[in-house]
């Protein structure tokens, strides 16, 4: 009970304060556009020690975005949802009995079915943002673009001009639920190259998961709220920042060679 | 008695939540000495001081003496806690390359300084934070922050400081003893701890996190909440890949 009304009060000093609190999320830049990409492109011709020969690049994705078995809605609001109107009804009727007994028979037949729709309602909102950015952010090409902007090798337009060939495999990337109210950025490829007819490499890389890389910094952990936050600008950006780690792995992968 | 009574209640469900966390301080353009960064699309603030070294914290605990605590209160242990803490949070959770030169952590690094002469640096660099002056900081600050991030090869310093303090036998004596009309004494009971990173670089203030958090009749969560809490909205370093090895300026 103490811990249900620690939320209560909670969601009302929230309320109250929340254009206050709000300004204390960070000054995260919005994910790069293209323009600041190809201009990035047009500097950085090779940023590590350049290797001769041609390549072609192949980048496609195994699997779709993952955001699944993630929980919408916090541990925090799911209590505040279902016990605020309870313990309201019980602060305000006080001890007398009769008034009490109807303020709950009525929070059960209108208050209650309330809040669950309004928990529903935020669920849907919030899952609807990550789809949208899982769906928005082009990680394959993002992923190309970071491997193109670094490798040395020119790159060729067809398998029978090069004298390599590099195909990444993203495996998969999205979100995977950590604890109650957690999400993780997660992001898996395999590069694979082949010279001269025969296979070169075969490496697996790994942003968060089991098999973590050595050179991947770790997965990105955060609330799902603060998360979706200003139409999921977070999770964009988590997003993207995980495509172009991915490219800059493997451009310095391909650089060292089997 | 029956508005004591809810009032009493009231404070009973204040303890163990209620908790805030604020980035006071975030500048945008900041430099590292340990590294020079590859261009890239990915944009980082504080990030970029990927090597942090962490000093000793200076934490503020009420009441000094643990008997009088109604909870058990271990003093040493939360200090302990914190520090360590940091150490893992920034590193496992953000991609920091973190060291400590906190005696109260096993892995760290010793820079030959006194323990007192530490604690006395992590002071003086925690009051000129909490005043948040713009600008530049004075010479003896910056001399201050130069000298330890050169020494263990950082491009941050990170600062802890707050206070802690927990609910007494008293407070609850002075709570029955007036029928409850005394019970808003445990909104003293409060965590309130403080972040601040400094680049070596310049001896700048460039990151600031602050963490607060009623305890009323409740004790003092676990220091890897805390520090959970404390640094959640701070910005994952620059990952490895996008660095190289500083640029030697030759003759």
């Amino acid at each position: 009970m103490r811990s249900i009304g620690c939320r209560l009060i909670v969601a009302l000093l929230v309320a109250a304060c929340t254009g206050g609190c709000t300004n204390a999320r960070d000054a995260i830049a919005d994910a790069p556009t293209d323009a600041a990409a190809q201009q990035n492109a047009a500097t950085v011709p090779g940023l590590t020690t350049p290797r001769d020969g041609s390549l072609f690049l192949h980048v496609r994705v195994a699997q779709p975005a993952d955001a699944k078995g993630l929980s919408y809605i916090t541990e925090g609001e799911a209590i505040t949802n279902v016990a605020a109107w309870p313990i309201l009804i019980g602060a305000t009727a006080g001890a007398a009995a009769a008034p009490l007994l109807l303020a709950y028979a009525a929070y059960f037949v209108v208050g209650f079915p309330a809040t669950v729709a309004t928990s529903e309602g935020i669920e849907a909102g919030r899952r609807s943002v990550m789809e949208r950015a899982l769906l928005e952010v082009d990680f394959p090409r993002l992923t190309r673009e970071s491997i193109t902007r670094r490798v040395g090798a020119r790159l060729t337009a067809t398998v029978e001009a090069a004298e390599r060939r590099a195909e990444v495999i993203v495996l998969g990337y999205g979100f995977t639920k950590r604890g109650t109210s957690d999400a993780c950025s997660f992001a898996t490829a395999v590069l694979r190259v082949e010279a001269d007819g025969r296979p070169a490499i075969e490496e697996r890389i790994a942003i968060g998961g089991l098999d973590q890389s050595a050179d991947a910094p770790p997965p990105f952990c955060t609330g799902i709220k603060r998360l979706l936050e200003d139409d999921g600008r977070l999770a964009r950006r988590t997003l993207a920042e995980s495509a172009e780690v991915i490219g800059a792995i493997v451009a310095r992968r391909l650089e060292r060679g089997p | 008695m029956k508005k004591a009574l809810v009032a009493v209640a009231l404070l009973a469900a204040l303890g163990g939540c209620a908790t805030s966390t604020h980035i006071a301080v975030s500048e945008k353009e900041v430099e590292p000495r340990t590294y020079s960064p590859e261009p890239t699309t990915v944009e980082r603030s504080v990030g970029m001081l990927r090597r942090l070294v962490v000093l000793p914290i200076v934490l503020q605990t009420s009441p000094e003496d643990p008997k009088l605590c109604v909870d058990p209160c271990d003093w040493p242990g939360l200090q302990r806690g914190l520090a360590n803490s940091v150490v893992l949070y920034l590193a496992r959770e953000r991609g920091y390359e973190v060291s400590s030169v906190d005696p109260a952590v096993e892995s760290r690094v010793t820079i030959g300084l006194e323990r007192a002469t530490l604690a006395n640096a992590a002071r003086k660099l925690a009051d000129f934070a909490r005043s948040r002056s713009a600008g530049a900081p004075p010479a003896e600050i910056a001399g201050l922050v130069n000298s330890i991030g050169v020494h263990v090869d950082a491009d941050g310093v990170v600062v802890l400081h707050g206070s802690v303090t927990v609910a007494t036998w008293l407070d609850w004596a002075v709570t029955y003893g007036s029928f409850a009309m005394a019970a808003p004494i445990f909104l003293r009971a409060t965590a309130s701890l403080e972040a601040d990173i400094f680049e070596v670089a310049h001896g700048h203030l460039v990151w600031a996190g602050t963490y607060f958090k009623v305890l009323g009749m409740g004790m003092a969560p676990a220091p890897d909440q805390i520090i959970a809490d404390l640094f959640d909205q701070i910005e994952p370093a620059l990952p490895a890949v996008f660095t190289r090895p500083p640029a030697v300026s030759g003759p």
